[in-house]
């Protein structure tokens, strides 16, 4: 046969749709994560440049719908990305309006909200929303939308034009696709690159990425086949999902059927199988798939190996008929030598597979590839002549090979100059984004000029971004090995072998030797702090004196601490946390932020005034409160009281008046905080270890009068008189009850809440929380009011009103009480419960290990439970409650506390349990006994058997399903027992 | 069945009050063999008379909120009776508070009042007013109002309210204020007030000192005295404090506390300094009892077992009970486990800690036993001498009270003891205290005429 030969082809010509103009329709705060977090500008531009040939697409922003279409009014756009919550309209009515205005401009939806993304995520096309993304904090989501969005544009003229390839993805979860379209994107991206030609020019390799494989995203079986059938000749693979609506409804074969109907048409079509199903492996052999579990931890791993070794973009591997290996080929040039050599068998076993064809089509090498595939093995009179060609042919590509790679440099900085410092490339993680968007939101606001004499501040902050942690990981192959380790000492152990990355290093001996300070390690991972999955207090903090004399030993501190932050990345709670809610371990990354701790130095102790958390909706006002009042929590010393759920001061910011804790003597000594947490600097030569509170001091409020801050905040209960004194100089008992500060104009704290609030709120689109540290006027200082964290508020959602006024009668309610959240909690069978009468709250941390080890059963069992007990649930006071953390209760759909005489559950709203219950729409009910309508028929859940039952704690499953319903709007909730 | 009679009547008369019915019922019942035996007191009516309060005064208490909204509460005194002294009686802020509840306290008080030998009626006031929540300045408010209607029915020598639940030195100060301002005159009409402003010491003592000081006195009617007994005390709030105290004063070997999670015992004795770190741990860092046995290694901490149908506290040999803690704590098997190990004499501090079998055990089985309404008489007394030291303008100081105390103690218990054994119960001080209060109020109507 005739050596054909093979003209260049036109890549210039494909892609004729580059978004270069994106309209961003939300929020400011959406609008900052976008344009800061993880310099997704930067970010967008590298992989523009990389990718299109094209500029990187110019963001800009409207706050509003209306805002959005006068600005489009004015000038064109490419892409409309809004997120659901707008302040004049719905997402849907924009995308309607969109369509009838500018037909042709697409709309994409970028949600917070599992609930809602799938709700959106099936809506048709033709509503003129293009596509529905879940925002998960990682930026990438955004370029791959943009992808998406391009490659659903261009796909027919590419097709058409230059044969460019497609992957079809049937995935019906925006969870999903929204995780593995950036990761496949990525490999798309980085293989194409690796694979480019060396010697080209650099508007000749520009054109070649143009070539790349379009991605396409079939959401139901309809869309699929639609895809399917125009672009069956260009198919270069398939990942479909074992289950998604087909007609409309979701349907468990879907997938089986689909894939059957392509394999009759492409018997060798690498295709992807997922699916949650454990056994899905089963269907691998009947039709010829490969299979993933959609729950495997390292499932974007094995879409990216399965890319990598079944579209042609890794080494190729010759084998014989059986499967052996023989050769690899790593390069064109490799290919051909080895295209010479490999036997015949196995040249023909690849040749009548198309795989060679594969392999160059995705090298964009369409005309070669495209004569692989023309050309036959009969087509020969034998298999050598058929070597010789394809030999050939492939000898004129030699000349083009070579790879190319950006190098990022960070910028030496005097770090005591800055107020937030960034180093790597990767995403800061939420807990970070908090922080910048803070500094930037209080710069901008005035506020400073309002309070003279005060210094309102964001404390100094270093960022080391994820992909530190990434390079850490992937360096010492710590994910797989943390995986496999057997408890969290192990995992330790394992990152504090390994030393930190010498360019990460090198930073740090420059924080250390410039900054003075006392610091704290935060962690920062993607999902923290992020409005649908917050993980608040899930992973460590640690405080560091900073004081050694020897800057080795600072050093050491520091780099210990950044590693024990990374090592809880894998701990056995964040893993189980992770895995209650569907998040991949391998997706979590993990940033560092090292922050200048608030506060002052008191002999060997360290710490501010007091500490707190205020949020801008209060869950349960009380009187005239109204619940966009706002709620603080603040206590004494530092801010870990608050958050772990201590005994704490509240109150509302604008009616500090109302006495949420003090209006009884009973009351305001039973509530007074007792003890404080100082960071101990006696031991500057101090290294961290795995427990975080290892050099925290908890001192009583004698050592705080001693130092002098219990002065504007403490407060004098005189026994003979039977009364408290706001003050300190009275012979009595001490107790903290914010009088001088919130009464006596100490402090002008409540203001100064009221203005944080307004304006995080107003950045937010919604509803705000921030951790704050106060430090007092003192040793020739001003006031610090300083917010070291702001993260989004999740609001309670109401949109489908649960009335609980049409219960019929004859259904049993064996629960009632007040409740939090919205809606229909179905489909559970199992209750773990702790009866008050049997319960040994001096036990109450052995109590919370049997909550524990039964919830660990339950997640694994994938069965959602309710959980009921006695006091208050993830308390640190192990005599108010059962001091589970959130991870010990990962798996409970609903949370009942039975309150107890004196205490009342708001006490916990500050802390990160509460946090992570609103956010997560867990249900929540408080049944207060001595309360008109409360009921709790514990009687009939003793009178099941119970399955296991340890210490007071009873797991009894039920027969049959039951249901608990929350009405949002009336507050209350009812558990009703199965019919 | 003149017993049923009355209480039929006493339903009649005053219908939904559920509270004050179970408060005559039991009263009708533990006086029954004083009936029997005095004539006179049916023929004057005495028990017809005792259950219609003097008088009861309802009204508007109407405030304005911090909100700058108008407020209406109830506002109630019932001046059940003035027998032996000035209406006497606690006043309660709470949103349960009601005319029954209040009927039913009033009630029950004349008599524990009668008890202490001192010159002081029975009532009952409050309101419905809930504090919870309330602002300092509200709480003001509300109590210039409540004594702007109060103040013209009470007086040093006519009533004397003191506190109660959501009544403490702070709402005793804004009455008083309120009283002084309207009446013009500084004067005893409210007890519990400020130390420097009329208020008496020994207060937060005198619950704990006086069960004591009972106990002793039921100890010397066996020749016996405190030195050297061994001495159970459950609770560790102020009454178990400073009845630990006391008995540790006198020569006592106090080995326990306990609190809701558990008890702790020494048997090598709590002296003063443990004393001292236990007031610590329970009033400055309201922290759990357990800890005493981590401050102090030689103690054991049992926790609370709710399993058990008895308290393994009173199985720990010991000579003296001296409950403290809250009511029904020992029944009927703790009571015979404190017998079979020792226990000799019991001595209750807090409002009926003890089950009424477990006092039948204890009565049929000779122990000393000092019912709470006597034994924990202190409080109600101390509170009669703040109004002696007002009505004398004098303040005594910390001996002179506690000697007074003492005093009154002593005479409670002789009071009870005389009247067991002249009503057929030798020994049996709760029926002497039932007996001796009632018969101290009967005998001064008696006295007083048809009024």
């Amino acid at each position: 046969m005739t050596v054909r030969r093979l003209r260049p082809f036109g890549f210039s010509q494909l892609m004729p749709n580059v978004v270069r103009n994106v309209l961003m329709v939300s929020s400011p705060y959406d609008c900052f994560i976008l344009e800061e977090d993880g310099r997704f500008s930067d970010r967008m531009l590298t992989q523009y440049v990389q990718l299109d040939l094209a500029s990187p697409p110019h963001f800009e922003h409207s706050t509003s719908g209306e805002a959005a279409l006068e600005r489009m009014a004015e000038r064109p756009f490419d892409l409309v990305v809004t997120t659901h919550h707008l302040p004049d309209m719905s997402s849907l009515r924009l995308a309607s309006e969109i369509s009838a205005q500018h037909g042709d401009v697409p709309l994409a939806m970028l949600t917070y909200d599992r609930a809602e993304a799938q709700k959106f995520a099936q809506t048709p096309r033709s509503s003129g929303l293009a596509q529905t993304f879940l925002w998960t904090g990682d930026p990438r989501v955004l370029v791959a939308m943009v992808k998406s969005i391009e490659d659903m544009q261009n796909v027919q003229h590419d097709t058409y034009k230059g044969r460019v390839r497609v992957i079809l993805v049937v995935e019906d979860s925006p969870a999903f696709y929204s995780a593995f379209l950036p990761p496949m994107y990525r490999e798309l991206l980085e293989q194409v690159e690796l694979l480019l030609p060396e010697r080209l020019n650099e508007r000749d390799r520009h054109s070649r990425r143009r070539a790349r494989p379009k991605i396409l995203l079939a959401r139901n079986y309809e869309e699929a086949w639609s895809v399917f059938e125009r672009y069956d000749p260009c198919l270069l693979g398939l990942i479909c999902d074992l289950r998604f609506p087909r007609r409309g409804r979701l349907d468990d074969t879907a997938g089986l059927d689909f894939i059957g109907a392509v394999r009759e048409e492409h018997p060798d079509l690498p295709v992807l199988l997922q699916s949650r199903e454990a056994n899905c492996a089963f269907y691998m052999q009947d039709l010829n798939v490969q299979c993933v579990n959609k729950n495997a931890p390292d499932l974007l791993v094995q879409i990216r190996r399965f890319m990598k070794r079944n579209f042609g973009f890794g080494t190729f591997v010759f084998r014989m008929p059986d499967g052996s290996e023989i050769e690899r080929a790593e390069d064109m040039q490799q290919m051909a030598d080895s295209l010479q050599k490999v036997p015949a068998e196995s040249l023909i076993y690849h040749g009548q597979r198309n795989h060679i064809s594969n392999w160059l089509m995705a090298r964009s090498e369409f005309s070669l590839a495209l004569e692989m595939r023309r050309v036959q093995v009969e087509d020969f009179d034998d298999i050598e002549e058929l070597r010789s060609y394809v030999t050939e042919v492939l000898q004129r590509f030699l000349e083009m090979r070579q790879r190319g790679q950006i190098t990022e440099f960070s910028e030496r900085a005097r770090l005591l100059e800055r107020d937030f410092i960034r180093m790597g490339i990767g995403s800061m993680g939420g807990k970070a984004r908090g922080i910048a968007f803070v500094s930037r939101l209080l710069a901008e606001s005035g506020i400073h000029e309002k309070y003279s004499g005060i210094r309102i501040i964001v404390p100094r902050a270093l960022v080391i971004c994820a992909d530190f942690f990434d390079s850490f990981c992937d360096r010492n192959d710590l994910l797989s090995r943390a995986i496999e380790a057997e408890s969290d000492e192990e995992i330790v152990r394992l990152f504090l072998e390994q030393p930190l990355d010498d360019e990460l290093r090198r930073f740090l001996r420059r924080i250390v030797a410039q900054v003075p300070y006392p610091l704290a390690v935060r962690s920062s991972s993607l999902h923290e702090d992020s409005r649908d999955q917050p993980l608040a207090g899930l992973y460590d903090t640690y405080m560091l004196p900073n004081s050694s004399h020897s800057q080795e030993v600072r050093l050491q501190q520091l780099s210990r601490a950044i590693r024990l932050v990374y090592a809880s990345t894998f701990s056995r709670d964040a893993r189980l946390f992770l895995s209650a809610h569907s998040l991949r371990l391998e997706e979590e990354k993990m940033a560092v932020v090292i922050q200048r701790l608030v506060g002052h130095r008191f002999g060997h102790l360290f710490y501010p005034d007091f500490s707190g958390v205020a949020q801008s909706l209060n869950y349960y006002p009380q009187r005239w409160m109204k619940p966009e009042d706002g709620i603080a929590s603040v206590a004494l010393g530092l801010g870990r009281t608050v958050v772990e759920g201590g005994q704490v001061f509240r109150f509302c910011p604008r009616h500090p008046e109302i006495g949420l804790q003090t209006s009884t003597t009973d009351q305001a000594l039973k509530a007074s905080q007792r003890r404080f947490y100082a960071l101990d600097m006696s031991n500057p030569d101090f290294q961290p270890v795995c427990d975080s509170g290892a050099n925290l001091s908890l001192c009583d409020l004698g050592r705080a009068e001693s130092d002098g801050t219990l002065e504007a905040i403490g407060a004098t209960y005189d026994h003979g008189n039977d009364r408290i004194y706001d003050t300190v100089y009275r012979d009595g008992t001490r107790l903290v009850n914010f009088s001088g500060v919130l009464q006596h104009g100490r402090f002008p704290l409540s203001d100064l809440l009221i203005d944080l609030l307004d304006i995080t709120e107003e950045g937010l689109g919604g509803p705000a929380e921030i951790e704050f540290a106060v430090a007092l006027d003192r040793q020739g200082k001003p006031a610090e009011m300083a917010v070291v964290q702001l993260r989004p508020l999740m609001a309670a959602g109401f949109e489908k009103p649960v009335s609980l006024k049409r219960l019929s009668p004859d259904v049993q309610v064996f629960l009632d009480g007040y409740s939090l959240g919205n809606g229909i909690y179905s489909g559970l069978r199992d209750i773990v419960y702790t009866h008050p009468d049997r319960l040994d709250l001096s036990r109450s941390r052995e109590v919370a290990e049997v909550v524990a080890g039964i919830n660990r059963k339950l997640c694994e069992g994938k069965r959602p439970y309710l959980l009921l007990g006695h006091g208050r649930w993830g308390t640190s006071d192990p005599w108010l409650g059962v001091p589970v953390n959130w991870s010990q209760v990962a798996g409970a759909q609903v949370i009942v506390e039975l309150v107890v005489a004196d205490s009342h559950i708001e006490a916990s709203q500050g802390s990160h349990f509460f946090h992570n219950l609103t956010s997560l729409r867990v249900g929540f009910l408080s049944i207060d006994l001595s309360q008109p309508g409360h009921c709790a028929d514990l009687n009939w859940l003793d009178s099941l058997p119970a399955r296991e039952e340890r210490l007071g704690v009873r797991h009894v499953t039920l027969p049959h399903e039951f249901e608990v319903r929350i009405d949002g709007q009336s507050g209350r909730g009812v558990a009703l027992r199965p019919r | 069945m003149q017993h049923d009679q009355h209480y039929d009547m006493v339903v009649k008369r005053n219908p939904n009050e559920p509270e004050f019915h179970q408060a005559v019922h039991e009263v009708l019942q533990s006086i029954g063999p004083v009936m029997d035996r005095h004539p006179e007191l049916r023929k004057a009516k005495i028990v017809e008379r005792l259950v219609e309060a003097e008088r009861v005064i309802i009204f508007r208490v109407p405030w304005v909120d911090a909100n700058n909204e108008v407020q209406v509460n109830r506002g109630y005194r019932v001046e059940f009776n003035s027998a032996i002294g000035p209406y006497k009686g606690g006043l309660r802020f709470h949103p349960s508070v009601n005319l029954s509840i209040l009927k039913f306290l009033g009630f029950e008080q004349i008599f524990k009042n009668a008890l202490t030998t001192t010159m002081i009626g029975g009532g009952k006031g409050g309101s419905d007013f809930d504090p919870k929540g309330k602002s300092d300045p509200e709480v003001m408010n509300f109590c210039q109002s409540f004594m702007t209607e109060l103040f013209r029915h009470i007086g040093p020598s006519t009533d004397v309210p003191a506190g109660d639940i959501g009544v403490g030195g702070r709402e005793i100060g804004y009455l008083f204020g309120q009283y002084k301002r309207l009446a013009n005159r500084f004067e005893g009409v409210l007890t519990g007030k400020g130390m420097n402003w009329g208020g008496s010491l020994i207060r937060p003592e005198a619950t704990g000192y006086g069960q004591v000081y009972f106990a002793e006195e039921m100890l010397k009617t066996r020749n016996e005295t405190l030195e050297g007994k061994v001495c159970l005390i459950s609770g560790a709030g102020n009454v178990a404090q400073f009845a630990a105290e006391k008995a540790i004063e006198r020569g006592a070997k106090v080995i326990s506390f306990s609190d809701s999670s558990g008890f702790v015992i020494d048997q090598g004795g709590v002296d003063e300094k443990k004393l001292a770190y236990v007031m610590h741990l329970k009033n400055v860092l309201r922290g759990r009892i357990k800890d005493y046995a981590s401050e102090y290694p030689e103690a054991t901490y049992t926790p609370l077992d709710p399993g058990l149908d008895h308290n393994p506290l009173w199985s720990v040999k010991a000579d003296i009970a001296l409950p403290g803690a809250t009511q029904n704590e020992i029944n009927g098997k703790d009571a015979q486990n404190l017998i079979d190990n020792g226990c000799f004499c019991v001595s209750e501090g807090s409002n009926m800690p003890t089950t009424p079998d477990a006092v039948d055990i204890f009565i049929d089985n000779k122990v000393l036993y000092g019912p709470a309404k006597a034994a924990n008489a202190g409080g109600v007394a101390t509170s009669a001498l703040e109004m002696s030291q007002n009505s004398m303008r004098l303040s005594w100081p910390r001996h002179e009270v506690d000697k007074r105390l003492h005093r009154i103690m002593v005479d409670i218990h002789q009071t009870c003891q005389d009247h067991a054994e002249t009503y057929g119960s030798p020994g049996n001080l709760m029926v002497g205290a039932n007996i001796a209060g009632f018969l101290k109020v009967a005998n001064a109507m008696l006295d007083q005429g048809v009024v």
